[in-house]
């Protein structure tokens, strides 16, 4: 099954080029805000579909104003697909809020699925350059243990706590700390009750690049 | 030198706002063209008018995605070099512009933001480019495949690289999993091409 993503703003002719050229085309999936004409835009690309006999699911994302919250719904959304034995065709970004979009294509990269866009006027449908960058390949065995234990802890470590985790020395915590704080992977502050102590946070979005 | 490249629109704050979040030394736009004589561009310009580096514009035509990625890229590539660092601030201009810069911004491994009222970073490994993703083999292949090549026209061209046919044919076989080569038969040959868009990865070889 080959099932096609996009996302959809107030114009259902940013999606539909996308529906007509997908080979093989079983199912639609696509995101779109609870703004008024997003969701009548909605009713039209669904309408669409139907008249083909294509499977079509929308998802109303309400809160589509959170950047890495949109990437990870989508990308769990794209795994989902994928563990169900479905093959991803593409995802059209052209349509949606900015972030909607945004938090689509960060997706697609992470997940190195063929990305499209809709020019506006034209509505010729063109690929992205897009290429999976597998970023965890990035990391070390001990530097993805690091930031696994952050994302479980949801919040500051310190790193006698890290290091008790890890079973290893304080001084080589701080070796894979330096090399993910370059990263730009963890931020790391001073205990304020222990100036001796250091406080380590995963950045926000770390969960997207190890899991 | 920390370069600010932002996208930028018709609503100045994004841009104030990145400013004032983000530590940087020399700001550079890329907007398009009808927003050069606006009151929140002149007020851009005026505000860095006083530090010592001159704010710097690039224009695109903010409605082509591939106009956008090309210039966002070509700013990065020139700032980001020796003792310069580049940080990309998305939160400005149209959809097609924003989406760009972050594909841009990907593909060079460069820090991005999405700054508005809150300050979002996007999961990036600093330094870590789209290059990185090619074996030495499948660089020289990209960068010697030509228009409606095949495979023994390709190893040919290759020869001397000490890349053989077999292994041309293999590295053809990935480079067309990725999506990255195109293969048809015509004629009972295999010929090559670059899917449609892909050709760009060249770029960074």
């Amino acid at each position: 099954m080959a099932t096609l993503f996009g996302t959809l703003g107030w114009r259902p002719d940013s999606l539909i080029p996308s529906i007509k050229s997908t080979e093989g085309l079983e199912k639609v999936i696509f995101y779109h805000s609870d703004h008024e004409r997003s969701r009548k835009a909605r009713d039209q690309v669904v309408e669409y579909c139907e008249d083909r006999n294509i499977p079509v699911r929308s998802i109303e994302l309400r809160d589509a104003f959170d950047l890495i919250k949109i990437a990870k719904r989508i990308r769990d959304d794209v795994r989902r697909e994928r563990d169900n034995g479905n093959a991803v065709a593409k995802f059209n970004i052209g349509g949606g809020t900015r972030l909607m979009s945004s938090g689509a294509l960060l997706a697609c990269v992470l997940e190195g699925i063929p990305t499209t866009y809709v020019h506006d006027d034209t509505l010729v449908e063109f690929p992205l350059p897009l290429l999976q960058i597998e970023y965890s390949a990035a990391l070390t065995p001990k530097q993805k243990e690091t930031l696994l234990i952050l994302i479980a802890h949801d919040g500051p470590v310190t790193q006698t706590e890290l290091s008790k985790e890890l079973g290893i020395h304080k001084a080589t915590v701080n070796h894979h700390i330096k090399q993910l704080r370059m990263k730009g992977l963890v931020s790391v502050t001073i205990d304020p009750k222990d100036s001796r102590q250091k406080i380590i946070e995963a950045a926000p979005f770390v969960e997207l690049l190890v899991e | 030198m920390k370069v600010l490249i932002s996208t930028y629109g018709f609503d100045e704050r994004k841009v104030v706002a990145a400013m004032s979040k983000l530590a940087y030394d020399k700001l550079l736009l890329v907007a398009g063209d009808d927003v050069l004589e606006t009151q929140g561009y002149l007020r851009l310009k005026k505000m860095e008018s006083l530090g010592p580096s001159k704010m710097e514009t690039v224009t695109v035509d903010v409605h082509d995605f591939r106009d956008c990625l090309d210039k966002v890229d070509r700013a990065i590539r020139k700032w980001d070099v020796e003792e310069n660092s580049v940080v990309l601030n998305i939160s400005g201009g149209t959809v097609i512009l924003a989406d760009a810069a972050l594909l841009a911004g990907y593909h060079n491994g460069v820090e991005i933001y999405h700054v508005d009222e809150k300050v979002t970073k996007l999961p990036v490994i600093k330094g870590m480019k789209v290059s990185d993703r090619f074996t030495e083999r499948q660089a020289l292949l990209i960068k010697a495949l030509e228009a409606d090549d095949t495979i023994p026209k390709l190893a040919e061209r290759l020869k001397n690289t000490g890349i053989d046919e077999q292994a041309v044919r293999r590295e053809v076989r990935m480079l067309s999993n990725e999506g990255v080569i195109g293969q048809r038969l015509e004629k009972g040959q295999i010929r090559l091409d670059f899917n449609e868009g892909q050709e760009w990865f060249k770029r960074f070889l």
